[in-house]
């Protein structure tokens, strides 16, 4: 798809229209990145910031632009910033008798933990529904990087000790 | 545990981040007018410039070669380095971190930069110290600035920087904005310590890029 822009200054209102269409969206993939709405915000703030750099010289669909820049900042500002990583917070314990609630929580628990790419790779295959090609093509990785980063990431969801023993008998 | 049950608490996480605001969107008008004030601040300091120091310029004696300050030129300097007072921090890591010294984005008179390629190596690690660090900056060098030093250094902590083939410069305050010089190929930068190191000291290089742009 080739964008079209207009003549006479409206490319400011064509980037506002385009944050405003699917800021949400990014917001959305931002906050499943980061887990946390502040990292999500600045993580946002980042990549509008850098979509917005790079208008003049988009010439696909600009959101797929967007979520490309978003992921591999978020890849490669985590990796870099890892003196400032804190260590995942470990959710609360709540008492419950609704097992279903309790393989929720060690499932999010799970997910804190895996290392950004992995779960980057989780969020694409299986929030956006993207093929393992698009995500190598959008992370700017080989298909089999896609496909061993998702082999991986699924394996220590599979085998996380936070999932307790339920888990570890589907893994048998 | 199944694939659905993935796809489940991941739309689940999505649901939740729909009641966020969204944050203040980079306004295209905004970094438009920092652009025409850049234009502005320029002109102005050309004028105080000219009313300052033409008048010292025509009284200068013209038999000494040396500049009054003994400071390098800024021909002769391949960095200048905005002080303290002269850039803001503009986006933190996270505003839940305890220190903004090294943000994402950072503004420097009306310009706005984001921050690229960047390392940091704590000072001590058990009983490991390391008291150097060193980055190679790739692309072109235009408008680059590089933040380098330490934060959380010790009292006695005296750091020094260096940028490509340039003599090393004092780095004052423990961080310092340097401007990158121009060079076609990639430019390295060096960070070192010495004095007393600190226990949660972290050697720091980070650059940053433009992103101010009109659209046109």
């Amino acid at each position: 798809m080739v964008r079209t822009t207009d003549e006479g200054g409206s490319v400011h209102d064509e980037f506002e229209r385009f944050v405003e269409a699917s800021g949400p969206r990014l917001l959305t993939t931002a906050g499943l990145l980061t887990r946390e709405r502040q990292l999500a915000e600045d993580l946002l703030q980042v990549t509008l910031l850098k979509t917005w750099s790079a208008w003049p010289r988009i010439t696909t669909s600009p959101e797929a632009y967007a979520r490309r820049t978003m992921v591999n900042t978020y890849v490669s500002w985590w990796r870099r910033r890892w003196n400032n990583e804190e260590p995942s917070e470990e959710l609360p314990e709540a008492p419950t008798e609704h097992p279903d609630t309790d393989r929720n929580l060690d499932l999010r628990s799970a997910l804190a933990r895996l290392p950004r790419r992995q779960r980057a790779v989780i969020v694409l295959r299986y929030y956006e529904d993207l093929t393992e090609a698009a995500v190598a093509e959008l992370m700017g990785v080989s298909v089999g990087t896609v496909k061993s980063q998702t082999s991986k990431a699924l394996s220590r969801l599979g085998i996380d000790p936070a999932l307790g023993a339920e888990a570890m008998e589907v893994s048998r | 545990m199944r694939i659905d049950d993935l796809t489940r608490e991941l739309q689940a996480q999505a649901e939740e981040t729909r009641s966020w605001p969204m944050p203040a969107a980079p306004s295209p008008v905004r970094i438009r007018h920092h652009r025409r004030q850049a234009v502005l601040v320029l002109v102005s300091a050309v004028a105080v410039a000219a009313i300052v120091g033409l008048p010292q310029l025509l009284d200068r004696d013209t038999t000494s070669g040396l500049p009054a300050t003994g400071r390098p030129s800024a021909a002769s300097s391949p960095t200048t380095v905005p002080q303290w007072h002269e850039w803001t921090a503009l986006r933190c890591p996270s505003r839940t971190r305890h220190t903004c010294a090294v943000p994402w984005i950072l503004q420097v008179h009306a310009g706005r930069y984001s921050s690229g390629t960047g390392a940091r190596q704590p000072v001590v690690e058990g009983t490991v110290t390391s008291r150097d660090l060193k980055v190679r900056l790739h692309g072109p060098p235009r408008g680059r600035l590089v933040l380098v030093g330490a934060i959380r250094p010790g009292p006695h902590s005296r750091l020094m920087a260096r940028i490509g083939d340039a003599d090393p410069v004092r780095v004052e305050e423990h961080l310092a904005l340097l401007w990158l010089p121009r060079s076609r190929g990639p430019i390295d930068v060096w960070v070192t310590e010495e004095g007393v190191p600190a226990h949660q000291e972290s050697l720091v290089i980070e650059e940053y890029r433009p992103v101010e742009n009109t659209g046109g």
